[in-house]
């Protein structure tokens, strides 16, 4: 297509979004709408992304070593643990630490029943707090350090980190199930409204081929229509959710929402603006193409 | 010039609106289609743009057989000639001007030579003054002009006129017809399918009538019906 037909097309397209403003106002509203449906389930998805990376790195193995190690087989053990695939770090939870974590949190109010337990008469004993690289294979792991001598026992929450994952895949499989259906219906949506919007203009069409205008020279100007309207809608829709993320965003950090760490801003606004640029534009030219073919054949 | 050959055309309904209809067009002439509603005058009308194609037999422009044109070639064709409806079909959300540009910027002329022939065209139909007006400041009959002027910019072989008279009274008819007939003058083909009796009485043209998809006269210098005791 020549420098002066482009220039041509989109002079047109964007002449015919002015004289037809209703129905440009139509499309617009309708493509930033489901748009921001979509970017709903977007934020949804990459959050339950988020939540299930932070479960998997949070998630703990307890190694509890038996009552009277030596303070040098306690030390030693750590290479031990380190050296153990699958392992990422190991930090130590002295006995001392255990009797301070249970009288400050679990006996604040009745700290005199632990009295005496200090010193030897400490019951607890020292552990080692096991963060893995993948905790898919907490169990083998799990094993693998059990085996190590002076170990008493380990406490795997593989149940509760398998809950998480498993509910977690579930819905982002939803989730994508649903934003695909979302993008089908927008096609529709928007391909009915284009539709509208060049049945509006259907005698101006005829008009056109019975002047000698090749189906090109009609449709490049509906195409680029579609374009600027898909990308003017996905702007609005970009608005939108930028703003509603971070005042969302905002609320949750002052309610001191703590259960997982939202997706930031920064993070999430690359996603979201690619993602309605490409199918703004993707539903805005299918919408105009798909829609003008009836009125092509004259 | 243009050549209809044995031209049967039958509608998906099962009409049949032409039966081996033979017509010769030279370059240049002034041809009249008369014929009761729905004798096929507006078949041979959507025939020659390429609108509808014909189930049997050839229509040739010059030495191409139009009837085996492809879709994407039949713009190309609908360029070398001009059309104007009884309806005008003006596009109302643009100005004199702009309809009549609009024509030539379908075919892709220069800025430069759109600025020179516009005007000169408007000037031939008499509107040059209107130039900037919407189509729906003009009457009945400027309109009309408007879309004469956009049939004529791109300096087609042939014009063909599909009722342009029938929205207009008798004086803006004329005027009309006038004008149609200067353009004949400086060597268009000018092919008007009508209703109005008065006008091909008065102007005296080439007429062929067709009746039931069947031509039954054709004349030089016709007049609109032929008189029973004229046989």
């Amino acid at each position: 297509m020549s420098r002066m037909r482009i220039k041509y097309s989109l002079s047109q397209a964007r002449k015919n979004m002015c004289r037809n403003g209703l129905m440009t106002a139509a499309s617009l509203f309708t493509i930033a709408s489901c748009l921001v449906i979509l970017g709903v389930f977007t934020i949804l998805t990459m959050n339950i992304g988020a939540l299930t990376s932070q479960v998997q790195e949070s998630c703990e193995i307890q190694l509890f070593l038996k009552t009277g190690t030596a303070q040098v087989r306690v030390e030693q053990i750590k290479e031990e643990i380190l050296a153990t695939e699958n392992v990422r770090e190991a930090v130590l939870f002295t006995k001392e630490d255990m009797l301070s974590y249970v009288k400050e949190d679990l006996f604040s109010e009745r700290e005199e029943l632990l009295e005496g337990l200090d010193g030897e008469n400490n019951p607890f004993s020292d552990s080692y707090k096991i963060t893995l690289d993948n905790i898919a294979f907490s169990q083998e792991t799990s094993e693998k350090l059990q085996k190590l001598s002076d170990v008493d026992h380990v406490v795997n929450e593989e149940s509760v980190v398998n809950t998480v994952l498993t509910y977690s895949s579930i819905i982002r499989k939803i989730s994508i199930g649903i934003m695909a259906l979302l993008l089908l219906i927008s096609i529709v949506i928007i391909s009915n409204t284009v539709k509208l919007t060049v049945f509006n203009r259907r005698k101006e069409i005829n008009i056109m081929k019975y002047i000698g205008a090749t189906d090109y020279f009609i449709r490049v100007p509906f195409v680029f229509e579609g374009l600027l309207i898909g990308l003017v809608g996905a702007g609005i829709a970009f608005g939108l959710m930028s703003w509603g993320y971070i005042a969302l965003y905002g609320f949750a950090k002052e309610i001191g929402f703590e259960v997982f760490d939202l997706i930031t801003y920064p993070e999430l606004a690359p996603v979201l603006g690619i993602l309605f640029v490409c199918v703004g534009c993707l539903i805005g030219v299918a919408g105009s193409g798909l829609s003008m073919k009836k009125y092509l054949r004259v | 010039m243009i050549k209809f050959v044995d031209v049967t055309k039958e509608y998906d309904n099962g009409t049949v609106a032409l039966k081996n209809v033979n017509i010769s067009i030279e370059n240049g002439e002034f041809v009249f289609l008369v014929g009761s509603s729905g004798a096929g005058k507006t078949t041979v009308t959507k025939l020659l743009m390429r609108e509808q194609n014909v189930t049997e037999g050839e229509i040739y422009l010059g030495d191409e057989d139009i009837t085996k044109i492809p879709h994407k070639k039949i713009p190309y064709l609908r360029r070398k000639m001009g059309v104007v409806f009884q309806d005008f079909r003006l596009l109302e959300d643009r100005t004199v001007y702009e309809n009549v540009e609009f024509a030539m910027q379908v075919v892709g002329a220069s800025r430069r030579e759109i600025r020179r022939r516009v005007p000169n065209v408007l000037n031939l139909v008499g509107l040059n003054y209107k130039a900037k007006m919407f189509p729906r400041q003009l009457s009945g009959g400027e309109q009309q002009r408007v879309a004469l002027a956009r049939a004529l910019v791109n300096n087609p072989l042939i014009l063909v006129a599909d009722e342009p008279t029938g929205n207009l009274n008798p004086k803006t008819a004329m005027e009309i017809m006038e004008i149609l007939e200067n353009i004949n003058s400086m060597g268009t083909t000018v092919i008007m399918a009508t209703h109005a009796k008065d006008i091909v009485d008065i102007m005296k043209k080439r007429v062929i009538e067709i009746e039931d998809g069947v031509v039954v006269r054709d004349e030089q210098g016709g007049v609109y019906q032929h008189e029973p005791d004229e046989d």
